[in-house]
């Protein structure tokens, strides 16, 4: 039987991440990841011959610089770019584009309304704020409030007390911050439908919660990570796509000894005296391994590789009780040359930050509606990535690819699955929406593909289609992620990890799960050694 | 000149039932006080009063279930004419096919029925209460003490850590509560159940009320936050002669002890002089002095409308006026000839608070048509029939219908004027689905949509708790930051109704903890 020190389970980002960290510290990893390439949801596929588009990763994501200094990624000859911009395209012909630059930006609020551009600069001062206090726990264990000891907590309480009786609103905002619907938030500064929907939908692409669901408002944040000059915030994007970056990882973790296996599917789990001891992979073949890391969902992770009876009982119900529940389908459209925005002036730079066409707020409310009740979304919102705008390369001269976040879209429907006829009636919506705005859209579409969270789930392995592994609600967040005890990136089957988007931080930080599962096992071994 | 006569050292604006509450307890401790209501009775919301000739009901709120017993006994007011009808009233959650579940309010609950619903239910019902009821007593503890101030907020956490240990909270209910706190509802019940009829009456529970349906994250704490307050109260009881009696004993409670109560005096004006709040102006120009008031009118209005938004900061005004106050609710008051026939019933259910919520996506349904301004499809519904208590609110063998239906917008599409009907008969027919005699027994009734519960009882937006009671609105946030103990920021003007902490429900804690911070501060002055 082989045996080595760590075996990770897929090859998505983060267990990539997580085997560069362990290799550098002289572990021995090996990768198996069940598909025949590295990258999990950041692959790229060929739609039509010389278009290269991004199969199902979400656009509006967050590497955190600490890894791409540790990495030495830019030395490599990875290329960050900034993605500026953005702009929402409303239904009764008015936009609302975003600039990077605060004068430009309030210039464009102005537009909507005079109040909103006076307004601006605070809110932005408070996400900035709140973006700063996030950004430091996403590289960190979650502390577990049940481990920590009366007295500590007394000492916590006594420094929140310094802080707050200094500036007492500042806890008042935090209230705010972590409790209020995004709706509700953004009312608090701006009366501007446009503007108020235009933030919304950027906040709620690829999450579960409405525009009025309470909670929702910290989904706001995020967008203030990579950084901003006052205006809308950039992102930093790989030249190249994710397809660049999750290359340049696989290397990385190659150069330092990492053995990665594709079309190595694990099936089952071996355990002795409630350690995890051995994988047996679909061939039949089996490894013995120290400690074994799973870039897999939690369900997935639990409840397809191992024995139910081999769990404690209690936790078998918390991980089904996970709520996984894909929400976002993705369309990807080859064009042969870009298609004429009519209500846009030509050769808005925003462009290159991608198009919003959701409507306004109420219309977003009811599309999450419909998806509760499971039917199928008749105004979606979409959110139209261009990644050919900033890398020509990923199409023919010329061309150009349109991919399509579409959301609210149901795992299955209430009278069923995602026949031939409903795709086809989705994309049909699809294209109706976009051709509102540019009607010579249809025109030079030349090839297309549609991914329902169905089709993810099939091709991926992302339960229920859920691409954030575990709907990224408070309750599922920080110490409650996946479940409560075992947000260390443990679990109750001793040498078994989890270092997937399922745990801390979640969708937050692209590779930060891996990073930090890496630094809990380091640290265990350390601590034993001493 | 101010008349002699009219100088008090507190005046009350509103006669709610916090005010009522407030008055009794300043009167006692020596004060002179009067008590101003712009309508022509006492009681706010807490009122009784005919539908037609010979038949009585609690107009508004029917039920008490946070009443604190210390209060009642502070104020005897078994002496002034309260008796409880009932106390500890059941809860039923009623089911198409007759089986009925009953919840009881205190004591072992019964299982049998839940598990014919759902076998496991009945088996991981004692594990919900269990959970639920701990957390319940732990926020229980910070209810009925007022709160320091926001400067002082985190030291206002002290109290319930200290709970924590006397509810010997070990790590794994810890664990369990911090996960609970930002849930839904709908999460948390389907952590534990999976019979539609029990989920979807505790989803009612959670929501009734509020601007929010069971999949709105922070639903799951509502729940636990109502159990809390009704820690402090008896049980879900009734008094004898609906809510207005109980407003009565309180009214005559605060007379007795010395209070004076005015009503058809309207409020217009707080008038402040240099900086500091020294009485008010009726509508007819009569002039009160005092050196406190105290306001049980919503905290927005109160600052706002009477004070004048210039005697504020400008931050407190802007926190003031983005209250939310959305969770508005109807009321429909029916006359019957007789009991209604509910399939399946036995004597005891009539007597029981009747809940019509057939599972959780029924009551989502009917808070998103709220939030779409629309009726909902299926409205659901809190029913009492407290004439099966208190037979003297009707003629012999007759009944009155006492119906909240929660998540009915403020505006509606189309206007009330035009959608009021719709409403009754969506009502009714929801009903005849479980008592299908309901027309045949109608005699008369009433209906009182937002805007009327607004303009009849002086809630702003139709809304019971003056404010949402939301994570942002409640604790040292309610009404708004930097007035969580009742003082305003005016020197003098305080805050004593259920835009306060602890909030709605006919508590009386509002009133109570207002006039004692009053009292404390007259005497460190």
């Amino acid at each position: 039987m082989k045996r080595t020190d760590a075996v990770i389970i897929g090859a998505g980002l983060n267990g990539l991440v997580a085997a560069a960290r362990l290799a550098e510290a002289g572990v021995n990893v090996l990768v198996l990841e069940r598909s025949g390439r590295v990258g999990g949801a950041h692959a790229s596929a060929e739609l039509a011959p010389g278009f290269k588009a991004p199969t199902i990763a979400l656009s509006n994501t967050y590497f955190p610089a600490e890894l791409i200094r540790e990495f030495g990624l830019a030395q490599r000859g990875l290329r960050m770019l900034r993605r500026e911009g953005g702009i929402s395209l409303f239904g009764d012909g008015t936009y609302l584009a975003g600039y990077a630059d605060e004068q430009v930006m309030r210039r464009e609020i102005a537009r909507h309304s005079r109040r909103d551009a006076d307004a601006w600069p605070r809110f932005t001062k408070d996400m900035r704020k709140q973006a700063a206090h996030i950004k430091t726990l996403l590289l960190t264990t979650p502390v577990d409030p049940s481990q920590v000891s009366l007295s500590a907590i007394r000492k916590m309480i006594g420094r929140a007390n310094e802080v707050f009786s200094k500036s007492p609103e500042e806890l008042y905002d935090l209230t705010r911050f972590w409790s209020l619907s995004v709706n509700d938030l953004l009312a608090q500064y701006f009366e501007s439908e446009a503007l108020i929907s235009h933030l919304a939908a950027g906040a709620l692409i690829g999450h579960t919660l409405g525009p009025d669901d309470p909670t929702g408002a910290a989904l706001l944040a995020p967008r203030w990570f990579d950084g901003d000059e006052g205006g809308m915030p950039w992102r930093t994007v790989p030249a190249g796509g994710m397809q660049a970056l999750v290359d340049q990882m696989a290397d990385i973790a190659r150069d330092r000894g990492v053995d990665i296996r594709c079309d190595a599917e694990v099936t089952d789990i071996r355990l002795v005296k409630s350690r995890a001891r051995s994988l047996v992979l679909a061939d039949g073949e089996e490894i013995e391994a120290a400690f074994i890391l799973s870039d897999l969902d939690a369900k997935r992770s639990f409840l397809n590789l191992f024995q139910w009876s081999s769990l404690p009982k209690g936790f078998v119900e918390d991980i089904a009780h996970v709520r996984m529940e894909g929400a976002v389908a993705r369309a990807n459209f080859a064009l042969k040359k870009m298609p004429t925005f009519s209500q846009l002036p030509n050769d808005i730079p925003a462009l290159a930050g991608g198009l919003m066409i959701g409507g306004h707020v109420a219309n977003m409310a009811r599309a999450h509606e419909d998806w509760l009740d499971h039917c199928p979304p008749t105004r979606p919102m979409l959110e139209v990535t261009i990644p050919t705008l900033e890398d020509p390369s990923l199409a023919p001269a010329g061309g150009h690819i349109f991919s399509v976040a579409i959301q609210f879209v149901p795992h299955e429907l209430h009278d069923g699955v995602w026949s031939p006829s409903r795709r086809k009636a989705l994309m049909e919506t699809v294209r109706k929406m976009i051709e509102q705005h540019a009607p010579d859209f249809g025109d030079c579409v030349i090839a297309e593909k549609l991914r329902v969270p169905s089709d993810m789930e099939d091709e991926m392995g992302y339960t229920r289609g859920d691409l954030s592994l575990g709907q990224m609600s408070l309750d599922q967040m920080y110490f409650n992620r996946p479940v409560p005890g075992a947000s260390a990136y443990q679990s109750p089957v001793k040498n078994f990890y989890l270092c997937s988007a399922s745990t801390h931080p979640a969708g937050l930080a692209l590779g930060a799960s891996g990073a930090n599962a890496a630094a809990e096992i380091l640290s265990g071994l350390r601590s034993k050694r001493s | 000149m101010i008349d002699e006569a009219l100088q008090y050292d507190a005046i009350i604006v509103g006669a709610g039932h916090n005010g009522l509450v407030a008055a009794a307890y300043l009167a006692k401790a020596g004060q002179k006080v009067v008590v101003l209501d712009s309508s022509s009775y006492i009681g706010g919301a807490a009122r009784t009063a005919e539908i037609s000739p010979d038949y009585l009901v609690s107009t508004a709120a029917h039920l008490i279930s946070a009443f604190p017993r210390k209060i009642e006994k502070d104020l005897k007011l078994a002496k002034h004419g309260l008796i409880w009808a009932v106390r500890d009233m059941a809860t039923v959650a009623l089911d198409l096919q007759g089986r009925h579940i009953t919840l009881t309010s205190q004591g072992k609950q019964d299982t049998r029925v839940m598990s014919t619903h759902e076998p496991r239910d009945g088996d991981t019902w004692s594990e919900f209460d269990r959970q639920i009821s701990k957390y319940a007593r732990l926020l229980g503890r910070v209810l009925d003490e007022a709160l320091p101030d926001i400067g002082n907020v985190v030291s206002a956490y002290e109290a319930p850590l200290a709970a924590l240990r006397l509810e010997r909270m070990g790590s794994a209910d810890l664990r369990a509560f911090l996960r609970v706190v930002p849930s839904s509802m709908a999460a948390l019940l389907d952590r534990h159940f999976e019979g539609n009829v029990l989920k979807g009456a505790l989803a009612l529970d959670a929501v009734i009320g509020h601007h929010a349906g069971p999949f709105s994250p922070g639903t799951a704490f509502n729940f636990i936050y109502k159990k809390a307050l009704a820690t402090r109260g008896q049980g879900l009881s009734y008094p004898v002669g609906g809510t207005g009696a109980f407003a009565e004993a309180l009214g005559e409670a605060a007379e007795t002890m010395g209070a004076r109560i005015r009503v058809d005096s309207h409020v217009e004006q707080i008038l402040i002089e240099e900086g500091k709040a020294v009485g008010v102006r009726l509508a007819d120009g009569t002039q009160f002095r005092a050196p406190t008031i105290l306001s049980s009118v919503a905290p927005r209005a109160t600052c706002l409308d009477m004070v004048g938004a210039r005697h504020f900061e400008t931050d407190t005004v802007r926190h003031l006026s983005r209250i939310r106050a959305k969770g508005a609710t109807a009321k429909i008051n029916l006359a019957l000839e007789g009991l209604p026939t509910f399939e399946n019933f036995t004597d005891k259910e009539y007597g029981a608070r009747l809940l019509i919520a057939p599972d959780v996506k029924t009551v989502e349904r009917s808070f998103i048509a709220a939030k779409r301004n629309e009726l909902p499809l299926d409205p659901v519904l809190e029913m009492l029939i407290p004439s099966y208590h208190d037979p003297r609110l009707a003629p012999m063998g007759h009944h009155v219908l006492s119906i909240i239906v929660p998540n009915v917008p403020y505006e509606v599409a189309g206007g009330w004027d035009a959608r009021r009907d719709e409403l009754v008969k969506k009502v009714i027919d929801t009903i005849e689905q479980y008592a299908p005699d309901l027309t045949s027994k109608i005699i008369s009734g009433e209906v009182l949509t937002p805007p009327e519960i607004e303009s009849k009882f002086g809630l702003v937006g139709g809304h019971w708790h003056q404010a949402d009671m939301s994570f942002d609105q409640l604790l040292a946030f309610r009404p708004v930051p930097g007035m969580a103990n009742y003082a305003s920021s005016v020197e003098g003007l305080y805050f004593c109704g259920a835009g306060c902490h602890p909030g709605g429900g006919l508590s009386g804690l509002p009133g109570k903890l207002a006039a004692e911070t009053v009292l404390a501060q007259r005497k460190s002055r």
